[in-house]
């Protein structure tokens, strides 16, 4: 989580949407920081901004939506200062995308290797040959048979077309790779296995991985780091590792007492009470309080600042001490 | 194993051999490009037995034919060959006219509460509709004190407050509520749900799995719990039966089924739910990843044989049969 020498360094973040209704603030003041080769977890409900905020990343929000303050830093690079011309060439080169839903990121009347060889030309002055042979590569990297080129989308199974959309996000080597869902609707066994492509790419590139999900085991299982979102705010960031057994956060606390063990002791699982907030007119104050068993007057008053705890983690709670963590050694 | 004539009737549901074949109707380009056109095994010979106030989970992968058999178990479609038994009454040979009874006694619950409830009707007809349809209450005054009860009960609560909201006016644990109340209003003795928490925030889903936890409880309800995911079905079921492709390939009580499994496939998803990262650092579970969506297998084989990771043997030739290998525990694979 330290900020020197990170690959992408967000500072106070906010993006908004503005709708007839007013203006949805989807992120809100998100400041994070990724090493090379880290692989972090951005976990939360839907509607939490998760998506919102790794679009952000890629400056790929469109009208209503805007960001509306902040920093991008990616490799020493302000984001936030480059056109659209620009980032164009920045995306896909230094910051890739796995989309959520592979059958509709491919288009159904091209051969998937045209995709590539298409998005590699794109990006980089190489002759069409070399193209193809760079994409004959990448399909064979990700495991699929260098044969297939010549296929259409249709002719793949959910998994192997989630391949082939890995294979289109690393065609340009990209530094830092953003998955949003890439595995939410596979199989349990085809995701087991999309994954651990991402997780071995991901060591052998030095890549550096946001895996965006729901999904709090499966994050917690297989990335360095986590970080909690709750209604656009980031509420805790801290090591993967022994998460499970300590969130300090009472969001944290209850979305992993709500998640039934597969071995072990069985616990009666909890489900955290009341709803998300509407986004438009958040709570005052601490935007997690009217669903939280803890919440003193305090709450409702002041935004706890996300501080960082004695154990390094990072939690915005006011009484983050009495969970564990510490919230009077500030950084 | 499914000769009908050895059934006793102590089970409330005895599923014995029961197969849907889906005849694919194809149109006319289809007929003159595709050479060969096979009809769709989805349900293909399962034999399963569930007591009153016990809970099955039916675990298996998009496709094996989960939602099929919850739809046969209903009669929603007609099986291509097989039994379902219920209280003794053999449910395969009833007409519509006859079934309506006992459709009072078996209900479900959807998976998309966001489609299943129909949109222009309030909370308060949705849940009073199947009362009206099977005449179950005298007159409106009847109907409405019956409606509070079973709202209060579900913790759709004040009641007053959501009586006359409309579905969209609900946000998507209370729309899950409404249609669970509108499966239990009927006082069923066998509920079927097919992955009901799979489209709702994992904070809310502990909630839905409690409320059916206790209803099972406090009404003694059977039931049939369909799921992908097996840290579920440890939660809601005391018996979990694996199904691959159409066919059961293991089943057993729930902790002697997550501790000793023995079917390969089983085996796998054990590992991928267990831990990710073991499983891919040891990938003695892995099984092989399908190159294409559509597999046809000739008949008299064993269906997971292409992504066996162990040795073929006799799979390639011979269907393997449930075999008990424990008290209760069942396994089909030649290599038991």
């Amino acid at each position: 989580m330290t900020e020197i020498g990170a690959l992408l360094k967000l500072r106070d973040v906010s993006t908004s949407f503005f709708i007839d209704q007013g203006e949805v603030k989807a992120v809100s003041d998100v400041s994070l920081a990724v090493r090379r080769g880290e692989m972090i977890g951005l976990v939360g409900e839907s509607g939490c901004g998760k998506t919102t905020l790794g679009l952000s990343i890629m400056k790929l929000i469109d009208a209503p939506g805007r960001i509306i303050g902040g920093e991008i830093w990616l490799n020493g690079v302000d984001l936030m200062q480059k056109t659209e011309k620009e980032m164009r060439r920045i995306r896909w080169k230094d910051v890739a995308l796995i989309p959520q839903s592979a059958m509709n990121a491919l288009n159904p009347v091209f051969k998937i290797g045209q995709q590539i060889v298409e998005s590699i030309r794109a990006h980089e002055r190489v002759t069409t040959k070399a193209a193809w042979s760079r994409t004959k590569e990448l399909l064979d990297m990700v495991g699929i048979k260098a044969e297939r080129v010549r296929d259409y989308p249709h002719e793949f199974s959910g998994g192997m077309k989630q391949r082939v959309s890995i294979a289109m996000a690393l065609a340009c080597s990209p530094e830092l790779l953003l998955s949003d869902e890439s595995t939410t609707g596979l199989d349990v066994m085809t995701e087991a296995q999309v994954l651990g492509l991402i997780n071995e790419l991901q060591s052998s590139l030095r890549m550096a991985v946001i895996l965006i999900s729901h999904d709090l085991p499966l994050v917690l299982d297989i990335s360095d780091s986590l970080a909690i979102i709750y209604a656009g705010k980031l509420v805790e960031l801290a090591e993967a590792k022994g998460f499970a057994a300590r969130p300090v956060h009472p969001y944290s606390q209850g979305l992993i007492h709500s998640i039934p063990r597969i071995h072990g002791e069985q616990e009666t699982c909890e489900s955290i009470p009341g709803s998300p907030p509407d986004l438009i007119h958040p709570p005052e104050g601490c935007k997690f309080h009217p669903r939280c068993a803890f919440a003193e007057p305090v709450c409702g008053e002041d935004e706890p600042e996300l501080l960082e705890q004695a154990d390094g983690r990072l939690a915005a709670c006011h009484f983050a001490e009495r969970f564990g963590g510490r919230g009077d050694v500030q950084s | 194993m499914s000769n009908p004539k050895a059934v006793t009737h102590d089970h409330l549901v005895d599923v014995i051999d029961l197969k849907k074949v889906f005849e694919t109707r194809s149109g006319m380009l289809t007929r003159a490009f595709s050479r060969d056109r096979q009809p769709v095994r989805a349900v293909d010979g399962i034999t399963f037995h569930i007591d009153a106030g016990e809970g099955l989970g039916l675990i298996g992968e998009s496709g094996c034919g989960k939602t099929t058999t919850a739809m046969l178990l209903l009669r929603l479609i007609d099986p291509t060959a097989g039994q379902i038994l219920f209280d003794g009454l053999d449910l395969t040979s009833m007409n519509t006219r006859e079934l309506r009874p006992v459709r009072r006694r078996i209900q479900m619950v959807f998976q998309d509460p966001y489609e299943s409830l129909n949109p222009g009707k309030t909370v308060s007809s949705l849940i009073g509709e199947p009362l009206v349809v099977h005449r179950l209450t005298s007159g409106r005054r009847d109907r409405e004190s019956r409606i509070a009860e079973i709202m209060e009960q579900i913790g759709l609560v004040p009641t007053e407050e959501y009586l006359k909201r409309f579905p969209h006016q609900l946000s998507g644990g209370q729309r899950q509520r409404a249609a669970i109340a509108r499966a239990l209003v009927l006082e069923p003795v066998f509920l079927i749900a097919d992955e009901p928490t799979s489209m709702l925030d994992v904070s809310v889903r502990a909630g839905i799995l409690n409320l059916l936890q206790g209803l099972r409880d406090e009404m003694h309800l059977a039931s049939l719990f369909i799921t992908h995911d097996l840290a579920l079905a440890r939660y809601m079921c005391e018996r979990i039966a694996v199904l691959y492709n159409g066919k059961i390939v293991e089943t057993g009580e729930r902790e002697e089924l997550l501790t000793n499994p023995i079917h390969p496939y089983t085996r796998a998803l054990i590992a991928v739910a267990s831990s990710l990262s073991d499983f891919w650092a040891r990938k003695q579970e892995m099984i092989t990843e399908l190159d294409t969506d559509w597999i046809q297998l000739p008949e008299g084989c064993c269906r997971f044989h292409p992504r066996c990771p162990h040795e073929h043997g006799d799979c390639e030739n011979r269907e393997p049969d449930l075999v008990e290998v424990g008290p209760k525990h069942w396994v089909a694979c030649h290599r038991t």
